[in-house]
């Protein structure tokens, strides 16, 4: 077992916060003293009472989202205006940039297009001409 | 209803859209918070942190370009949030006293007694190490993360986050050490 691989079966256990470590994982902990202590500290840190109580649910995760977004309003009501117009402000460039390569491409077709196919038509009648000579 | 991606609801929130956000939190919040309670040792502090790391990401949502990188920008905030509550003194009330022949580890409520201490300890010494070391270290034990993702969080080559991660450790355990708190026996041979 690599170092690695120990320290993935450790973030899982800690994750779980209980659990009897695998015996490949306790012969890779008796032999490499660095991963030793991180099985101590990351199981100290999830294996402690006050770490395991209280999980946070989706829903109260969004009513603390609420609340934030409530508290940063109030602290700062054009926080959210700013907020806004720096975002439309990158919408705006993206649309100018289309908008410029269009209208360039517009012209290119417009300008350019007639003049090649007249020197075209022009270079044909010449061929011809030239051939029924 | 139908899930939204997350990168849909990181554009629609950064745009302002509160219930995008408010789906997003939904998601992502709960592993914040048990990121924090187990660096904080408490869950209604680490609530209190999720709060702030919240409002921080709602105020900070537009200058993120790269929705791939939300999950390792929010980890950033939280532990930098985390770190700020446990630096307030917070953490003070949970100061312990040395180990020395403590309450035998068998007992219930003394064992409880004896964990609830060391990671106390721990969060006490980790949160005292040099900035340089503390970061790489904490995402390394709490924010089940890989070396290589850590370095790619923090710009960094793989080696130097492997190098920061073990001197850290060594003064983590150096600082426990002096406290009277470590590993009851590590082995003699180094990293394989």
């Amino acid at each position: 077992m690599t170092c690695e691989e120990a320290h993935r079966l450790m973030a899982e256990l800690a994750e779980k916060g209980r659990g009897q470590a695998p015996a490949e994982l306790q012969a890779h902990l008796e032999s490499c003293r660095d991963c030793a202590l991180d099985a101590w500290v990351m199981l100290s840190l999830a294996g402690s009472p006050d770490a395991r109580a209280g999980e946070l649910t989706e829903d109260a995760a969004r009513r603390v989202a609420r609340e934030a977004v409530a508290r940063v309003r109030q602290a700062d009501p054009a926080a959210e205006a700013r907020q806004r117009r720096e975002s439309r402000r990158w919408t705006r460039i993206a649309i100018a940039v289309i908008t410029a390569h269009a209208v360039a491409c517009g012209l290119f077709v417009s300008l350019v297009t007639p003049v090649l196919i007249e020197r075209a038509t022009a270079l044909l009648h010449s061929l011809l001409g030239a051939g029924g000579r | 209803m139908q899930l939204r991606p997350d990168p849909q609801l990181i554009a629609a929130a950064a745009d302002g859209d509160h219930e995008a956000f408010e789906e997003l939190m939904g998601r992502w919040l709960p592993r914040a918070h048990s990121m924090a309670r187990r660096m904080l040792g408490d869950a209604d502090l680490a609530e209190d942190a999720v709060a702030e790391v919240a409002a921080v990401v709602w105020r900070s949502l537009p200058a993120l370009r790269d929705a791939t990188a939300f999950a390792g920008w929010l980890r950033a905030i939280t532990l930098n949030v985390c770190r700020r509550l446990a630096r307030r003194g917070l953490l003070a009330a949970a100061a312990v006293e040395p180990r020395g022949d403590g309450p035998d580890p068998g007992a219930g409520p003394a064992a409880e007694a004896e964990t609830r201490a060391r990671a106390a300890a721990i969060r006490r010494e980790l949160a005292c190490l040099p900035e340089l070391y503390w970061r790489s270290l904490v995402l390394y034990y709490l924010g089940d993360v890989s070396v290589g993702e850590i370095a790619q969080e923090l710009g960094l080559p793989a080696g130097t986050v492997k190098s920061r991660l073990s001197r850290g450790r060594a003064l983590l355990a150096e600082r426990l050490a002096r406290a009277g708190w470590g590993p009851e026996e590590l082995p003699s041979e180094g990293r394989e």
